[in-house]
């Protein structure tokens, strides 16, 4: 069971993008999906490796003044759950 | 067409012989000559060399082309890339087989020509009074225009290609039936004891069987050009060429046996020899004529082949043309020149037939061994055959293909090399092109389309921001509808936003079929944000611009879209809608950490893409308002910087006068 492939459909059919990120080595990091980066056809997982930034009140990302997105590049396989914040869906890895 | 191709008339039969049995058809030129060589003739190596080449095209051509591999036409069409596309869903390591043969397919192209027209030519040293004439220049000349006239498209002497034929195939019977009369036990050779005793027997019997397969070699390009005119008509022409080719080998081996055991042939080849001498000029016309047309098979094949493999993303992109209004006929001038000069040098590097021999069919033994692999997908999952009865057929051919490939690679210090070399640097290039692109693709950052959707729609009405077009339009890889690429909402927002009254995203899905044209449309938000979707058949050369203006018509004639423009369809100083597309074209940042392997794939494959056509050209957006950005492709960042701030000192002398 690829389940990055359900945590993209959920964040593409709902608007929420705010996560509590589990890291595999027990870091927990709050913050909300921006990107992702898909793998090949077919390899596994679909998605490899994500782009989580933080937002600000009105929701937008925070950006540098080079006009990049603030945040982190995170492997898929570094992973170990994701929990959507307001949801409380949660998808593990 | 489908209905058309299916079709079995006697113009149907006719184009068939003109296109399909170019290559296989004109191979009595060569392949008796090539058995025999300079060994004394004797009953074994004839009867037995002729049971093989009967038994070759049994097996090979009529069982395993015409009965197995005719079946595996995707919507009509066939080769290798077709194969590909019907079986690529069952297994992921199909691609680098199928890949190989497409590429020693393209290589053994560059062989067939000067061999079929060097053959034909080399028949005029059979008149006396044109003993001494130089062949090579004429064989070059002969060549050069073939290719020169290749950007003119082949409709108004196409239709003449099919009467040529059967004129060829007859004289073929005729001159062949001539000789049988004189010597009927030739026909003994039908029997496969003949074959055996020659493979057991014969001192060189095995290695021999690198000639015996010159009377194979046309079946793949058989199999190529099947979407010329359906299987039916294939099969049924199929069994009026067999007679014929058969009867002039058996013609050719009745004549060597009628020159006595132990006789030498001292370069003469057997298909001229059964000529009378009356006939001599004749047959060397039509043979050249045949060579012709067999040479135009394969440059043609060529072309199909560039075109699929470029869509199917394994080639760099290189400009299409279509010289007729023919449906599916292209000509591609950068394997034109490709081919052109591959087959100039062949000729003079070989200077002869006889030389040539050796460089030819080793690489297409590895097309055909493909050709069965990918098969036996087609026929486990497609036919759903017995897989107990398709593993069967599969060691046959596999005994069969293995043993053609060694006695072929026996050859390969004599000519083979040349094949093998050029396959090599196709599947190079194949191989960097797919892996860059994929390479490519998995560091391209999607966004979900739907968080920008509300800034889009702000940025489109805020006045205050000039206005950049009425629609703006991005090419996007994204296939979902929710999804876009990041660089496309930073070249909307960042810097200068883009702003327009209507922002398109459209994808272009290659499908498995060949000449899907489809479309779906998705509005993220009415009539200002709009993802379009189009399917492109493989076989299809995408024209962006036009499939988005009869879909935008489309659109308003259903009522679905507003243009933003008068009713009457005018703006008040003209009646064109403004549209403005932008490429964004990607290159490989400085800013990168790669491994050895993944740093010259990239580098091989940015490199190659500087040279290939540009994506405005090759999505046909080269008459429209195009707006180009470069995006840079950031595959490894560099993680760690140690840049350490140093003590302003007023009287520093570091400085050295560089940056």
């Amino acid at each position: 069971m690829d389940h990055t492939k359900y945590l993209y459909q959920y964040l593409l059919d709902s608007a929420e993008t705010e996560v509590l990120v589990y890291l595999k080595n027990g870091q927990q990091i709050p913050t909300s999906i921006f990107g992702f980066f898909k793998n090949e056809r077919e390899k596994k997982p679909f998605i490899h490796r994500w782009h989580f930034c933080n937002r600000n009140e009105d929701g937008l990302v925070q950006n540098d003044i080079f006009g990049n997105p603030i945040g982190m590049l995170i492997d898929q396989k570094e992973i170990a759950q994701i929990v959507f914040k307001y949801s409380n869906k949660s998808f593990q890895f | 067409m489908e209905k058309s191709k299916g079709k079995v008339t006697a113009a149907t039969l006719l184009i068939a012989f003109g296109i399909i049995y170019g290559d296989i058809g004109t191979s009595p030129l060569y392949v008796l000559k090539a058995v025999i060589g300079e060994r004394p003739i004797t009953e074994l190596l004839v009867y037995g060399g002729i049971s093989c080449v009967f038994w070759t095209i049994v097996f090979q051509t009529t069982f395993k082309y015409i009965y197995l591999t005719l079946q595996a036409d995707n919507k009509g069409e066939g080769g290798i890339f077709s194969l590909y596309a019907l079986v690529r869903r069952y297994s992921k390591y199909l691609i680098f087989p199928t890949m190989i043969g497409a590429s020693t397919l393209l290589a053994d192209g560059i062989i067939t020509p000067p061999i079929s027209v060097a053959s034909a030519v080399e028949g005029l040293s059979n008149i006396p009074a044109l003993k001494s004439i130089p062949t090579v220049p004429i064989v070059i000349l002969i060549i050069s225009g073939l290719f020169f006239f290749q950007r003119f498209g082949t409709h108004k002497v196409g239709s003449a290609f099919g009467p040529a034929m059967l004129l060829w195939f007859g004289m073929l019977a005729v001159l062949g039936t001539f000789q049988i009369i004189e010597h009927p036990t030739i026909l003994k050779a039908f029997s496969p004891i003949y074959a055996f005793r020659f493979l057991t027997e014969y001192t060189e019997g095995f290695l021999l069987l690198g000639a015996v397969f010159l009377a194979t070699t046309g079946a793949e390009a058989l199999y190529s050009d099947l979407g010329h005119c359906g299987k039916k008509n294939v099969r049924l022409t199929w069994v009026v060429v067999k007679v014929c080719l058969m009867l002039n080998y058996m013609g050719q081996a009745a004549w060597l046996m009628n020159q006595g055991e132990g006789a030498l042939l001292h370069g003469q080849n057997p298909f001229f020899e059964i000529m009378p001498s009356w006939f001599l000029i004749f047959g060397i016309v039509i043979a050249t004529m045949a060579a012709i047309i067999a040479s135009q098979a394969m440059i043609s094949g060529s072309y199909t082949l560039v075109n699929e493999a470029m869509n199917l993303n394994f080639w760099p992109r290189v400009a299409v043309r279509q010289p007729s209004e023919v449906k599916g006929q292209i000509y591609i001038p950068s394997v034109n020149i490709m081919l052109w000069v591959g087959c100039v040098l062949m000729v003079l590097y070989f200077r002869h037939s006889a030389n040539m021999e050796a460089a030819y069919g080793l690489a297409i033994t590895i097309t055909m061994m493909v050709t069965t692999y990918l098969l036996s997908f087609f026929l486990i999952y497609r036919l759903r055959w017995n897989k107990v009865l398709v593993g069967l057929i599969l060691i046959l051919f596999a005994s069969i293909e293995i043993s053609f490939f060694i006695a072929n690679a026996h050859k390969f210090p004599d000519g083979g090399y040349i094949t093998i070399f050029i396959s090599s640097f196709f599947i190079f290039l194949m191989y960097t092109i797919y892996s860059g692109r994929k390479i490519s693709n998995r560091f391209t950052k999607f966004v979900d389309l739907g968080q920008h959707a509300n800034r889009l729609s702000e940025l489109s009405q805020d006045e205050q921001i000039p206005k950049l077009s009425t629609h703006l339009i991005y090419l996007t890889k994204a296939n979902q509808r929710q999804e876009i690429e990041e660089k496309i909402i930073k070249s909307i927002f960042a810097k200068k936003p883009k702003r327009a009254d209507v922002y398109w995203f459209l994808h272009i899905h290659r499908t498995s079929e060949p000449y899907t044209l489809t479309y779906n449309v998705t509005e993220l938000i009415d009539d200002k944000v709009i993802k379009v979707n189009i399917h492109v058949g493989f076989r299809i050369q995408p024209r962006t611009e036009l499939y988005f203006k009869k879909i935008v018509q489309e659109l308003i004639a259903n009522r679905e879209l507003n243009l933003h423009i008068r009713p009457d369809g005018s703006t008040k100083y003209n009646n064109e809608p403004d549209f403005k597309f932008v490429v964004i074209e990607k290159f490989l940042s400085v800013e990168n950490e790669f491994t050895l392997t993944e740093g010259v794939l990239l580098n091989t494959y940015f490199l190659i893409k500087k040279y290939s056509l540009s994506d405005e050209r090759a999505f046909g957006l080269d008459k429209s308002d195009v707006l180009i950005e470069e995006y840079p492709l950031v595959y490894q960042p560099i993680s760690k910087i140690e840049l350490t701030r140093e003590e302003a000192h007023p009287f520093s002398s570091h400085s050295n006068g560089s940056y």
